[in-house]
């Protein structure tokens, strides 16, 4: 390179040794498999829905992260209940049609009853 | 807002001719291929959906925009994600650039008329040039990149990146002093 290459570079010089560099820069081109990939995700992203569900998930997710971790904590949080619940058998007299009136009508609606709802 | 069959059609063929210098781009500045198609998929999507039904004029603006904004993005991700892989683990390396590979992409059919010698100190200029760019700091990179691989003028750079035309200017003198400086210090003549 003969304009000035390790000293100061005026404007010309500048734009001359840029053009240069992007020149052998150019020589080379994208790999076939790159090309694949591309080709691929251009064809991704111009579909109209395809695929495009689990993009906005995971774009509304990264954007809204705090909400997503705690969605995905309570997710999990529910999970985990409704595992144990199920393994240690707790409540299972929450589906007798006979306890649930009796509770609804001893604490539920005496409670009304002291407030004057009813 | 939605885009005609036309729109799409159009917009088809515009990521096709952009794609391939995109990625490049996108590799220049994370040297990570996946990220680098991780990212150019990113912004054809934005663009695909956001933008699509935009006056085609617009889309090559747009494009870099996005493209630079996600490739601004992972950056600060990937910046975070190190600190905490170093953090826990007494192995991260995360730091370390990664290396060019060489077979990452294949010296353009014109150049298989040259003699050997000459294909591989070209293939080695061509491998110190995208480390200097790798050492210049990201908005140094990033004018340079737009300015002159992209091939925008001053203000259309400025608008990309979001900064004056000044900025622009002082970003691509000193991106280019200092590759120019690191291809001396290097040995390499162009």
């Amino acid at each position: 390179m003969n304009h000035q290459q390790g000293g100061r570079l005026d404007e010309v010089a500048q734009e001359a040794f840029a053009r240069e560099l992007v020149g052998t820069l150019q020589q080379a081109q994208a790999g076939a498999d790159v090309r694949r990939s591309l080709a691929r995700a251009r064809h991704q992203a111009l579909q109209p829905h395809g695929g495009s569900i689990r993009q906005e998930v995971l774009s509304w997710a990264q954007q809204h992260r705090a909400v997503a971790m705690v969605f995905s904590f309570l997710l999990l949080l529910s999970l985990a209940f409704g595992v144990w619940r199920t393994q240690a058998g707790v409540f299972n007299d929450s589906s007798d049609p006979q306890l649930i009136a009796q509770v609804v009508d001893e604490v539920l609606l005496d409670s009304f009853e002291d407030d004057g709802a009813l | 807002m939605s885009a005609s069959t036309e729109d799409v059609q159009s917009l088809g063929e515009f990521l096709a001719a952009v794609e391939q210098r995109a990625w490049r781009q996108a590799w220049l500045a994370l040297r990570d291929r996946e990220a680098a198609l991780d990212v150019v998929q990113d912004a054809m999507f934005k663009l695909s959906h956001h933008y699509a039904a935009k006056p085609a004029q617009e889309w090559p603006l747009l494009f870099q925009r996005i493209l630079q904004n996600t490739i601004r993005d992972y950056q600060r991700r990937n910046k975070v994600r190190s600190f905490w892989v170093s953090l826990f683990s007494a192995f991260g390396s995360a730091d370390a650039p990664d290396e060019a590979d060489p077979l990452e992409y294949l010296v353009d059919d014109s150049a298989f008329g040259r003699d050997a010698e000459s294909q591989v100190s070209s293939q080695q200029r061509m491998a110190l040039i995208e480390q200097g760019l790798a050492l210049l700091p990201a908005r140094q990179r990033e004018a340079f990149l737009l300015r002159y691989w992209e091939e925008m003028d001053v203000a259309e750079t400025a608008q990309v990146m979001g900064c004056s035309e000044g900025s622009v200017k002082t970003h691509c003198s000193r991106a280019c002093h200092a590759l120019a400086k690191w291809l001396s210090d290097q040995g390499v003549t162009l």
